[in-house]
């Protein structure tokens, strides 16, 4: 609020009246103007070249300061250069850190850094460097596959390395490491509906590896000759993670490591399988591995009892539980029932041999027979697959991948799965 | 390799006094160079209730092959048992002449089989009216150029998968003393066949034998029988060739009943260590169904490899009990296996089986190498004994001292098959009907007697009993006592066998085809 007077301004400040002296308010209105006198000239002038001169001043120095930063940012762009070509790691970390503080939004520092922190092992800085580049450089989706692969491999930090390459699709989602790495992960912790999700996105976009249809086919049974030693590493990092541990253990009950005296020693640490399930009881994997012994033990309550652990919503969406189901049903004489369970489990992993021949096995018993042959068919194939994948033992790279994938084919078409019967007749074709 | 495999025995009664005898397989080298000094096959006659003699030498038996097994049948129908003996090698069919003696006749029959052969059986296949032979082959390998499969690379027990496969065989019986080897015409043939036993009975109820080889770590065959002597292979088909799970499992010997008393012939099946053994539940037309676990089949035998294996009511309480022979192909101690092992007795509970080793005799306590079992009432007292076969141990003969049920033994002496091999009986009483078949092959490479014995509990009512003789012919007797032997005759000609000593024998000549 302002109020008119003849040298004062009223004004408000915080709800309390103020005065405000005219000569300080350069916004004054309704003050009559006045002839400055000489003596009042002579002082505004001075004034003026003061605030002239300091003004100046303060552009030259500006432009000084500037063009001194251009120089010594040129001359650091230069300098690392350079000294990556030289391969003097420690002055490159140095000028490359001074580079980064000078333009901290642009890539090529940063960049540097990491090149430097590489060559020093120093993969703390490798992952904080890479991670600085920024995301719409073109560069940006290389030094994510370098960064996770630092936190992949060396500082064991894996759901890291999961994170940079779920960023890293989303940028560019036809990187192949990235859908190769976190195919793998998923894999070897056992986490098969998000690996199984995993190597579908990755089909979509032409970027899966050949071993994603080895865990493709393998999904609801595969243990992995590896994942013993990948969880193990994974825990030194992490060791209270519930999803290593089991995974871990899972695969020495699998392979009976544990009972083999000549391997028991190394095992010891591991729990026995009941105490994991004490542990864990709403585990998916640790009761699935107790529901299929059960069903093999002929244990129909046991297995009722396993079926309630597991929160629905996971159970709904895995063969597993849904082939439990079946035998419950089938045990108890309904068969209709049995056979609408199998029927989801073959929905939902429909490379999974012995849902393949459970149907056979029950379409047989229920008298129909054409369907019984069909499965029947399907399950050849998919046992053949999964004896292939079975005698891999520990190196996926015995693979005859071309030969794998002409059966694969082949049994995608049985079983009617269009996205992978596609992308493998791409594949295959002589074109 | 071919050391693993080997321990068959057979019941026969070659003299035909009425008491059992027992043929017994020798091993000793099989790559030696000097085979003449190498053990022969052993011959023990029963001259006494309960009293052998070594008589192999007095009934000019030289078998002198690296021996698998052994099975019985009067091919020639003269009324005297013949043996047939597989080996690691040239296998041998051995006529009985009639006079206390036999003659090697394998060359003259054409069945001579060079392969390596372990179970063999014998049933009318092409329905003339006598016996064929089918003989498993294992896989081909030479003892006198073994393989390096030993873990420090010197030669060991393969892995099936790492030695090939050879075919089965069929002989067809030519009525003349002869064979033709016809499996690849007949369909009794299979891929990746590593056949080491075999049961041969009617297991669709057709009235035709069918034949089912246990194969080691592939698929079991079932050769559905469809008339003319023409086989179709339909494991996969009737639920047989797989276990539950749909894994191949290494099968090595079959025992054949009815433990569910459905009137279909069930198959239970023996494996290595870490795999159950698996009984196939015989449904009826739809096929086979894995139960092993239902039944509380499953645990108790993981630890076990079994070999020999019997489907029989050992303390005939109207339920069939299962005896199996344990024992390792090689030392695996370090991988946790026992390398002699104990054997096992299940009792049929109803639904489901119950071990009940511990508590059948001291012979059960013993850890051994067990292989061939072969079943026989040596003592004529009317239940089941056992021959169980034992590598680098002495054969046990297992009397059934059981606290038992009632029974009736029935003896079969079908036309032109004086074993009876292949004929069925019901036995009806009361509300219950239990269904038994004289099977060729069963078990591991052995001969089992040629009798049916029911066992019918608390119930000593009379029962009827309906006879499909093996050429088809039905016969129905009603009203027959229990507690006795039973000897049936299809064709009154012929020699009727001697009878039992201790147990009270009917003969019941039967009506001709037609009557």
């Amino acid at each position: 609020m302002v109020q008119g007077s003849s040298d004062q301004t009223i004004g408000t400040t915080q709800g309390q009246l103020v005065l405000i002296p005219a000569a300080e308010c350069s916004l004054s209105a309704g003050a009559p103007l006045r002839s400055p006198t000489p003596r009042q000239l002579k002082r505004i002038a001075g004034l003026a070249l003061i605030v002239f001169g300091v003004t100046a001043c303060a552009v030259l120095a500006g432009w000084m300061w500037h063009s001194s930063r251009r120089d010594a940012i040129a001359a650091l762009s230069r300098q690392c250069k350079k000294l990556s070509v030289q391969e003097r790691w420690a002055d490159l970390a140095t000028a490359s850190a001074e580079w980064s503080r000078l333009e901290p939004g642009l890539a090529d520092p940063w960049l540097f850094r990491a090149e430097a922190a590489k060559e020093l092992k120093d993969w703390n800085t490798v992952v904080a460097s890479l991670d600085r580049v920024p995301r719409t450089d073109s560069r940006c989706p290389n030094a994510l596959v370098q960064k996770a692969a630092a936190e992949f491999e060396f500082l064991n930090r894996p759901l890291d390395g999961v994170k940079t390459c779920d960023e890293l699709l989303a940028i560019e989602p036809r990187v192949l490491i990235a859908h190769k790495q976190t195919v793998f992960f998923h894999a070897m912790t056992l986490q098969r509906a998000e690996m199984v999700r995993r190597i579908r996105q990755a089909i979509r976009v032409r970027r899966e590896s050949p071993e994603s249809y080895v865990y493709l086919v393998s999904a609801s049974w595969l243990y992995g000759g590896s994942v013993y030693r990948h969880n193990t590493r994974w825990l030194e990092g992490d060791p209270d993670n519930e999803t290593y541990q089991v995974a871990r253990a899972l695969q020495v009950y699998g392979t009976q490591a544990k009972t083999d005296p000549e391997h028991a020693a190394e095992f010891e640490h591991i729990p026995p399988a009941e105490e994991l399930l004490k542990k864990y009881p709403h585990n998916l994997e640790v009761v699935a591995y107790f529901l299929n012994r059960s069903i093999t033990d002929g244990e129909l309550e046991r297995v009722q009892e396993l079926l309630q652990l597991i929160p629905k919503d996971q159970a709904e969406g895995d063969a597993r539980f849904w082939r439990a189901r079946a035998w419950c049903e089938d045990t108890a004489g309904n068969v209709e029932q049995a056979e609408a369970s199998l029927r989801r489990a073959f929905q939902l992993d429909p490379y999974w041999w012995q849902i393949h021949f459970q149907l056979h096995d029950l379409m047989r018993r229920r008298g129909k027979l054409e369907e019984s042959a069909k499965f029947l068919e399907i399950y050849k194939a998919s046992k053949d697959l999964s004896t292939t994948i079975m005698s891999l033992n520990q190196s996926i790279d015995a693979l005859d991948e071309q030969k794998f994938c002409h059966s694969l084919l082949e049994l995608s078409k049985l079983v009617g799965d269009d996205e992978v019967s596609q992308v493998l007749s791409e594949r295959l074709s002589p074109d | 390799m071919v050391e693993a495999t080997g321990g068959g025995a057979a019941w026969l009664d070659y003299d035909r006094d009425g008491l059992l005898d027992l043929y017994l397989c020798q091993g000793g080298n099989p790559a030696t160079e000097a085979r003449d000094t190498e053990p022969l096959d052993q011959l023990f006659r029963q001259v006494h209730p309960g009293l052998f003699v070594s008589s192999a030498d007095a009934a000019a038996i030289v078998e002198r092959q690296y021996s698998q097994g052994v099975s019985v049948a009067d091919f020639d129908d003269d009324g005297f048992d013949d043996l047939y003996v597989t080996n690691v090698g040239p296998n041998t069919l051995l006529k009985n002449q009639g006079d206390g003696t036999y003659q090697d006749v394998s060359l003259i029959a054409g069945v001579d089989n060079k392969l390596w052969s372990t179970s063999s059986g014998w049933a009318d296949l092409d329905g003339d009216g006598d016996l064929d032979l089918y003989v498993c082959n294992y896989v081909d390998y030479d003892p006198y150029h073994p393989l390096p499969c030993g873990s420090d690379g010197k030669p060991g027990t393969c892995h099936p998968m790492h030695v090939k496969a050879v075919p089965d065989e069929c002989y067809i019986n030519r009525g003349d003393g002869t064979f033709t080897a016809e499996s690849q015409s007949r369909g009794l043939y299979g891929p990746e066949n590593k056949g080491l036993g075999v049961v041969i009975a009617d297991l669709n109820n057709d009235g035709l034998p069918d034949v089912y080889v246990a194969n080691d770590t592939t698929p079991n065959f079932l050769f559905i029988n469809q008339g003319q002597g023409q086989f179709v292979e339909s494991a996969n088909l009737l639920g047989c060739a797989v276990n539950r799970d749909g894994h191949p499992q290494a099968s090595m010997g079959v025992a054949l009943g009815d433990y569910d008393r459905n009137g279909w012939l069930d198959l239970y099946v023996t494996h290595f260590t870490r795999e159950s053994n698996t009984l196939y539940k015989n449904l009826g037309t739809t096929g086979f169904q894995d139960v092993t676990g239902l039944v509380g089949l499953h645990a108790p035998t993981l630890k076990k490899l079994a070999f020999g294996g019997v489907m029989a009511d050992f303390n005939q309480d109207g339920h069939e009990d299962i005896f199996v022979t344990n024992g390792h192909v090689d030392d695996w101690r370090h991988k946790g296996d026992d390398y002699r092992m104990e054997a096992q007795l299940f009792s049929y509970e109803g639904p489901r089986f119950v071990e009940c080793t511990t508590t059948a005799g001291e012979f059960f306590t013993r850890k051994l190498i067990g292989r061939g079992v072969a079943q026989g009432d040596f003592d004529n007292d009317g239940d089941w004994d056992l021959a169980v076969v034992h590598q680098n141990s002495p054969v046990a003969i297992l009397r059934n001292v059981s606290e038992r049920g009632n029974w009736l033994k029935v003896r079969c002496i079908a036309k032109g098959n004086r074993r009876g091999v292949g004929t069925r009986v019901v036995l009806h009483q009361d509300d219950r009907y239990l269904t038994q078949e004289l099977a060729g092959g069963v078990s591991y490479c052995a001969g089992h007697e040629s009798s049916l014995i029911f066992g019918l509990g608390g119930n000593s009512s009379p029962v009827s009993l309906d006879i499909r003789w093996p050429d088809g012919t039905r016969q129905t007797l009603n009203g027959v006592q229990v507690n006795r032997e039973l000897i049936l005759r299809q064709d009154i000609e012929g020699t009727a066998p001697s009878q039992a000593n201790n147990t009270c024998v009917d003969e019941i000549g039967s009506p001709r085809q037609g009557d």
